[in-house]
């Protein structure tokens, strides 16, 4: 039973991670109908912003805050300059042009910090709670805490603040938002630097265990898809259930099942977006979309 | 200057696009002659290259479907001619067909499933496969080398006795391959079948009303462009005679999508300047920086994609519209 | 000066012009009405007043120059648009919807207090603060567009075919709750209307519209009495 527990537990530290990148893919497609396929390199490159600051001598939360809101303002920077002229293109181009911002963000962290692992400071305290024979590091409890706490103010903010109800508002239905004054662009930039920094969050609380390196966010961004897929890829909700979902199933299959190994839990994601697509295109928690001609 | 108008299917249209072909052909037959051991080489990935391109190109161009699991499928055809001659000692020739068949059907079971979908999950599900490729080649170590990879160690080709040094026969062999497999994909997209992808591509539902089925097209050309990356991977291994995880990860995948923008999506003609794209383009940006040729390729696709999504084949055609014109025939009623 | 003044107006979507340059004005405080069939130009007039689609000419709101502008800086010259189909976020609940139409307002106690008013006006609304917009019936949406639309406290409503879709009894308590709005208010309305008779009952001036041309205008009864313009263009 302590090995079952504490596969759980790692499931759950990095489904958070997987949970936070996943949000931000929710909050970008829902508001735009685009899928960011380089949030993870984003949130890759946010960490190397926050393990530079804490290299130029910063604390390590200073190093990060400032990290995250840089990662804003750059997400905003993003949207206006690579991805506010094909906003309305086809798939494919939408798709290719994000995969082209993908290798460029990778190739630009490559250029700047090179290819070597490096290693991030830890933000969490070392150490762990022991319940009976179950250790639950400091690390776990306090990722799995921001998740909840990102978790918690973007439902506040899409709940109770005048942006918020903007975001949503264009999310739905961009003509009527328009029609009662909402700036849609500038809403729709605000959305990609919130979404930016959600990711960040994700990549920098990701660094510490998985170490950095231009290629870090790749399977996680691997994950992040199929618990935004999973969950309904319009649904915050169903994104961050899905993420600690995968993360356990995850570990759970690499820990049981000797074939699967840690080489193979990749496979686990394929399976799931496999899954979901058969059975439940829309996600556990997403809306039907019925074409018409 | 004056503008001419030439007209499809006159005598004066066929000597045109034959002297064309004829000195194309005397360039391609000659370059190996005229041009050291390691250009051929290089000449020689271009066109592997063109030919992955050309694999994706018969998805992106034609049925509008995405994969950004082609990389895998052109590792998975290169392990399979690796592994066959490596370890098993076959002849190499004879492992093409293995390894097209095995990627047909593995094409075949990514299709079925994602035929049902939007071409978002399409994407989504290749990615992954694209993703999960290394870590499984290294799973299963026994078969593939693991991460040292895999080599075809002995001498595989009698090139002494056509007269030729490796360099010139391989390029000659690549070049045999590409010419029949560029030859299938047009007369494919020519055909019924291809008639009914592109008209599926351009929409979906009244193609559906006209009696087309787009499950089975969609497994069907997702097969064929599966096959086609095995092959064109095949004949990697031949080149390169070893196969590694790290030659086949999602930066390729992303190479050929932007050796198909660069080329222009849905020209045959483009995947050809793709791979010389992709060859040549690393090549001299990393004598600069190891990073250089991903910030290249990472602008360049946004920049085609946002300015000229038509890519420099259709540049091309605007610049040659400016001095000749190309017209159909007149229909001539009765 | 009029609230309103439309000067050659000329607009269209790609390269199809709909409107070869209409003008029109409306005063401050009455009802005016566009009159016309299908694609006769109506809903692409509505459309270029608030800025949604490329247009030339001239629109001048309150003496100031409105063709240029961005849809947003318009509405916040508080025009606001019912459009065709309702214009109301179906996800959202009545109340989002209401806050919503009051976005570019800032008077936390004036908000409130509409809100209570729309609720007055409506009594179905209040019945259904928290249901989605979506699920409420046709007629219950197109009071909830309006209900969004005033939110604004606008100085002009601009009305895109209210009777569309409705029951002819619903599309008759539509138009009587615009006229109580124009009479208790004392807002300014454009609507824009298939309904000939509906429409001229509730106006004051009136527009006919013909294939992106105004042929006809004046008075509503004017418009109203005249057999001629009743017979070519109103088919009443």
């Amino acid at each position: 039973m302590t090995k079952f527990f504490q596969l759980v537990i790692a499931g759950i530290e990095i489904g958070s991670i997987y949970a936070l990148v996943a949000l931000a893919i929710v909050i970008i497609y829902a508001s735009t109908g685009l899928k960011n396929l380089a949030q993870g390199e984003m949130a890759m490159f946010s960490a190397f912003i926050a393990y530079q600051f804490h290299a130029w001598g910063l604390g390590i939360w200073l190093a990060l805050i400032l990290a995250i809101l840089t990662t804003f303002v750059l997400g905003m920077g993003v949207q206006q300059v690579v991805l506010k002229p094909v906003q309305d293109s086809s798939l494919l181009t939408v798709v290719i042009v994000t995969l082209g911002l993908f290798l460029g963000l990778n190739s630009v962290a490559g250029f700047i910090w090179g290819y070597m692992m490096l290693a991030f400071p830890a933000i969490f305290p070392e150490g762990a709670v022991e319940i009976g024979s179950v250790g639950i590091s400091y690390a776990a409890i306090g990722v799995f805490a921001v998740l909840l706490a990102c978790a918690g103010a973007l439902f506040a903010l899409f709940q109770f603040t005048k942006i918020g109800l903007a975001m949503r508002a264009v999310a739905y239905n961009k003509e009527t938002s328009m029609l009662v004054g909402v700036q849609v662009n500038r809403v729709i930039m605000v959305g990609f630097g919130l979404a930016a920094s959600l990711g960040a969050v994700g990549g920098i609380f990701a660094a510490p265990k998985l170490f950095l390196d231009p290629f870090m966010m790749l399977t996680v961004l691997i994950y992040a898809l199929a618990s935004a897929a999973f969950g309904g890829l319009d649904s915050p909700l169903g994104a961050v259930i899905a993420g600690l979902f995968i993360g356990v199933i995850e570990n759970l299959a690499g820990g049981y099942i000797g074939f699967i190994g840690s080489d193979l839990k990749i496979v686990v994601p394929l399976v799931i977006i496999l899954g979901t697509l058969l059975f439940r295109p829309q996600g556990l928690l997403g809306r039907k979309y019925i074409p018409r001609v | 200057m004056a503008k001419t108008t030439i007209i499809r299917g006159t005598s004066q249209y066929r000597s045109i696009v034959t002297v064309g072909f004829a000195l194309l052909g005397l360039v391609v037959i000659l370059l190996p002659f005229v041009m050291s051991g390691f250009r051929t080489f290089q000449f020689t990935m271009a066109l592997l290259w063109a030919l992955g391109v050309l694999s994706l190109n018969m998805l992106t161009g034609w049925s509008g479907q995405i994969s950004l699991g082609h990389s895998a499928l052109f590792g998975l055809g290169s392990y399979t001619t690796c592994i066959l001659v490596g370890t098993y000692e076959w002849n190499p020739l004879l492992t093409i067909p293995v390894a097209a068949l095995v990627t047909f059907i593995f094409g075949i079971m990514i299709g079925i499933p994602a035929l049902r979908l939007a071409g978002l999950y399409l994407a989504l599900m290749t990615l992954a496969i694209g993703v999960a490729f290394t870590p499984v080649i290294r799973r299963f170590k026994e078969h593939t080398g693991g991460s040292m990879g895999i080599s075809i160690k002995k001498k595989v080709f009698p090139e002494e006795i056509v007269g030729l040094n490796l360099d010139q026969y391989l390029y000659f062999l690549v070049v045999i391959f590409a010419v029949v497999m560029f030859a299938l994909a047009r007369n494919l997209l020519k055909s019924r079948v291809g008639r009914a992808i592109t008209a599926m591509r351009d929409n979906e539902i009244p193609a559906q009303t006209m009696g087309i089925y787009p499950a089975r097209y969609k497994t069907l050309i997702f097969a064929t462009s599966s096959m086609f990356a095995g092959i064109a991977g095949a004949l990697y291994a031949f080149v390169i005679r070893f196969s590694a995880p790290y030659s086949f990860t999602l930066t390729l995948a992303i190479f050929f999508l932007a050796g198909l923008v660069v080329g222009g999506i849905g020209t045959l003609a483009g995947a050809v300047l793709g791979g010389l794209f992709i060859q040549f383009v690393p090549y001299y940006a990393e004598e600069i920086n190891q990073s250089l040729a991903g910030m290249v390729f990472g602008i360049i696709i946004i920049v085609i994609m946002v300015t000229a999504p038509t890519g420099v084949l259709g540049l091309i055609k605007k610049v040659r519209a400016r001095v000749v014109t190309v017209a159909d025939p007149p229909v001539v009623r009765n | 000066m009029s609230l309103l003044e439309v000067n050659n107006l000329v607009a269209g979507y790609g390269m199809v012009q709909v409107l070869n340059g209409i003008s029109l004005s409306v005063e401050e405080g009455e009802v005016a009405v566009v009159l016309g069939a299908n694609g006769a130009g109506k809903t692409t007039t509505l459309r270029a007043l608030t800025g949604m689609i490329k247009t030339s000419g001239s629109v001048l709101f309150e003496g100031e120059e409105m063709v240029g502008k961005k849809t947003d800086q318009i509405v916040r010259h508080r025009i606001a648009h019912v459009p065709q189909g309702r214009g109301t976020v179906a996800q959202m609940d009545v109340d989002e919807n209401l806050e919503l139409g009051a976005y570019i307002r800032s008077d936390k106690a004036g908000i409130a207090a509409d809100k209570q008013k729309m609720f007055e006006l409506f009594p179905r609304l209040a019945e259904r603060r928290k249901q989605a917009a979506g699920s409420l019936s046709g007629g219950e949406q197109q009071m909830l567009a309006i209900a969004r639309a005033l939110m604004m406290s606008p100085r002009l409503l601009l009305l895109d075919e209210p009777s569309l879709g409705l029951a002819p009894l619903i599309i008759r308590s539509v138009f009587d709750t615009l006229q109580q709005i124009n009479t208790e208010f004392g807002t300014t309305m454009l609507v824009v209307e298939q309904n000939a008779n509906l429409a001229l009952g509730i106006a004051k001036s009136a527009f006919v519209l013909e294939t992106g041309d105004i042929v006809a205008g004046g008075s509503a009864a004017q418009i109203a009495a005249d057999d001629t313009i009743r017979k070519a263009y109103l088919g009443i």
